[in-house]
C-alpha cells in the first residue's frame, strides 16, 4: 500500500503535468489564433488588391472604349466572335472626309474655341460612324477616316451601303454645325468634303513594335482619299466601285473621270446625293430649311467645272429661297 | 549561396550574412508545394544560432500558401527558441503592409523593419 504522503506527491506531479500539458496547449491554440488571423488578414489584403485592380482595369477598358470602334474594342477585351486582327487582303468600304479651309480657321480661332468645337464635331462624326458599324481608323487633325468591312466582315453590299449612309448622315448634321460654328464667330462655319471607295485592301496592325495601329493599306485607299480632295464642298463624292454595290434607293449622279496616279485605269466619279427613304437627306445641300427661315449656304459658280446637276441644285435652291421670302410677308 | 526556385519566386541564402532573400512572385499552388521551401528554410538555418535576416522586400506578391509557410516558419523557430528574425519588408507593397506585423503578434521577439 502506498502511504498518504505518496499518495499527495503522485496527485501533484500529475497535477503539475497536467498544469504543463494544459498552458502548453494553450499557447498553442493562441499561436494558432494568431496564425489563423495572420493568414486570414493576408487573404483580405490580397483580395481587397485584386478587387482594386479590377475597377483600375475595368476604368481602362472604359477609357480604351473611347478610342476604338466597337469590334475592335470587343476584340481586344475578348469577345471576338469571328473577328480577326490578322494581316489579311480584304474588299473594304473605305471613307475620308475633311474640313474645308481648316488652316484659316485654325489660323484666325482662338485656341480653346477651336479645341472645343473640332472636338464637337469629331465626336459627332464618330458618333454617327460607329452607330453605322465603321470602324474609325484615325483622325488627322480636322480629317477622318473610316473603313467598313474589317475587323468584322459580313457583306460588301451592305458595308458600301452602310459607308454611304454614315457619310449622307455625317452631311445633315454638319448642315447644323455649319449653322452653330457661324453663330460662335467662324465666318467659314462648317464645310467638308467626303470621298468613298471600295477595292481590296490590306488590314492589320502596322507600325512599331511598341506603337501599332489596327488600319489598312493600299491603292484602294489612296484613291478613297482622292475623291475626298476632288469634292466640291458639301459633297460625297464615290467611285462607280461603291455606286455598283449600291441599291436604287441610292441617288447618284455621274460627276467626272479621275486619273489617278499609279492606277492604269481612269476612275469613274459620282455624286452620292441622297437617299430615297430619307427625305432629309434629299433636301438641296444649298439651302437648309429650319422653322423661322433657312440658311444659304455658300455657291461656288464656275461656268466651265459646275456639272448640269449641280447647276439645276442651285437653281432650285434659289428658287425655294424667293419662295419662303415672298411667303414670310 | 544557397539558391530556390519557387515557381515565379527565387529565395536566395546567403550563409555569411544569414539573410534570406525573397525575390518575385511566390505563388505556389498549395501546401505540399510549399513543402520545398519549408525544407530549404529550416535546412538553411539548422546550424546557425546568429539572428536570421528574412528580406521580403523584393516579394512581389506571396498567397495564403506562402504566408503560412514563413508563419509556421516563426513558429517553430519560436518554438525552439533560436535564431532570432529579422523580417525586412517594404512599404510600397501593398500585401506586405499588413501582413508582415502580424508576423511580431506570432513571436514577439520578431524585428520588423518595413
Amino acid at each position: 500500500m502506498l502511504s498518504k504522503d505518496s499518495q499527495n506527491t503522485d496527485t501533484e506531479n500529475d497535477t503539475t503535468s497536467w498544469e504543463r500539458e494544459r498552458k502548453g496547449m494553450e499557447e498553442e491554440i493562441h499561436d494558432l489564433k494568431i496564425l489563423y488571423e495572420t493568414i486570414a488578414e493576408h487573404s483580405s489584403a490580397i483580395e481587397n488588391e485584386l478587387d482594386d485592380k479590377n475597377r483600375e482595369v475595368s476604368a481602362l477598358i472604359q477609357q480604351l472604349k473611347k478610342y476604338l470602334s466597337p469590334q475592335l474594342y470587343k476584340l481586344i477585351v475578348g469577345k471576338p466572335g469571328n473577328i480577326s486582327l490578322d494581316y489579311r487582303r480584304e474588299f473594304l468600304t473605305i471613307f475620308f472626309s475633311d474640313i474645308m479651309n481648316f488652316t484659316e480657321i485654325s489660323d484666325r480661332t482662338d485656341p480653346e474655341v477651336l479645341s472645343d468645337i473640332l472636338n464637337e464635331y469629331l465626336n459627332d462624326m464618330a458618333q454617327i460612324a460607329l452607330a453605322h458599324g465603321g470602324t474609325v481608323d484615325k483622325f488627322m487633325g480636322d480629317a477622318i477616316m473610316v473603313f467598313f468591312g474589317a475587323p468584322e466582315h459580313t457583306d460588301d453590299k451592305n458595308h458600301a451601303r452602310d459607308c454611304c449612309k454614315m457619310a449622307l448622315e455625317m452631311q445633315q448634321k454638319i448642315r447644323h454645325i455649319d449653322h452653330e460654328w457661324m453663330q460662335r464667330g467662324i465666318p467659314q462655319g462648317l464645310k467638308v468634303r467626303m470621298g468613298i471607295h471600295s477595292g481590296y485592301c490590306t488590314v492589320g496592325n502596322f507600325g512599331a513594335e511598341n506603337r501599332m495601329d489596327y488600319t489598312i493599306i493600299g491603292g484602294n485607299v489612296n484613291i478613297a482619299s482622292r475623291l475626298e480632295s476632288l469634292a466640291t464642298p458639301q459633297s460625297i463624292f464615290i467611285s462607280s466601285i461603291t455606286r455598283n454595290l449600291l441599291t436604287n434607293d441610292f441617288i447618284a449622279e455621274f460627276d467626272q473621270m479621275l486619273q489617278v496616279k499609279g492606277i492604269h485605269y481612269p476612275v469613274e466619279v459620282f455624286r452620292l446625293l441622297g437617299h430615297r427613304e430619307d427625305v432629309h437627306t434629299v433636301d438641296n445641300p444649298y439651302l437648309v430649311k429650319h422653322k423661322d427661315g433657312f440658311v444659304l449656304n455658300e455657291i461656288e459658280f464656275d461656268h466651265k467645272k459646275t456639272s448640269s446637276g449641280e447647276i439645276s441644285r442651285i437653281k432650285e435652291a434659289l428658287h425655294n429661297v424667293l419662295s419662303i421670302i415672298d411667303k414670310s410677308h | 549561396m544557397d539558391t530556390l526556385n519557387a515557381g515565379d519566386a527565387i529565395i536566395t541564402y546567403n550563409e555569411s550574412e544569414s539573410k534570406m532573400v525573397f525575390e518575385g512572385s511566390m505563388r505556389l499552388a498549395n501546401m505540399k508545394e510549399y513543402d520545398v521551401v519549408s525544407s530549404f528554410l529550416r535546412k538553411s538555418i539548422d546550424d546557425t544560432d546568429d539572428p536570421v535576416v528574412l528580406d521580403l522586400r523584393l516579394l512581389q506578391f506571396l498567397n495564403s500558401s506562402g504566408i503560412t509557410t514563413l508563419s509556421l516558419f516563426i513558429l517553430s523557430c519560436k518554438k525552439a527558441g533560436k535564431p532570432q528574425i529579422k523580417v525586412l519588408g517594404s512599404e510600397s507593397i501593398s500585401w506586405q503592409q499588413k501582413s508582415i506585423s502580424n508576423f511580431k503578434k506570432l513571436w514577439n521577439d520578431v524585428e520588423i523593419v518595413i
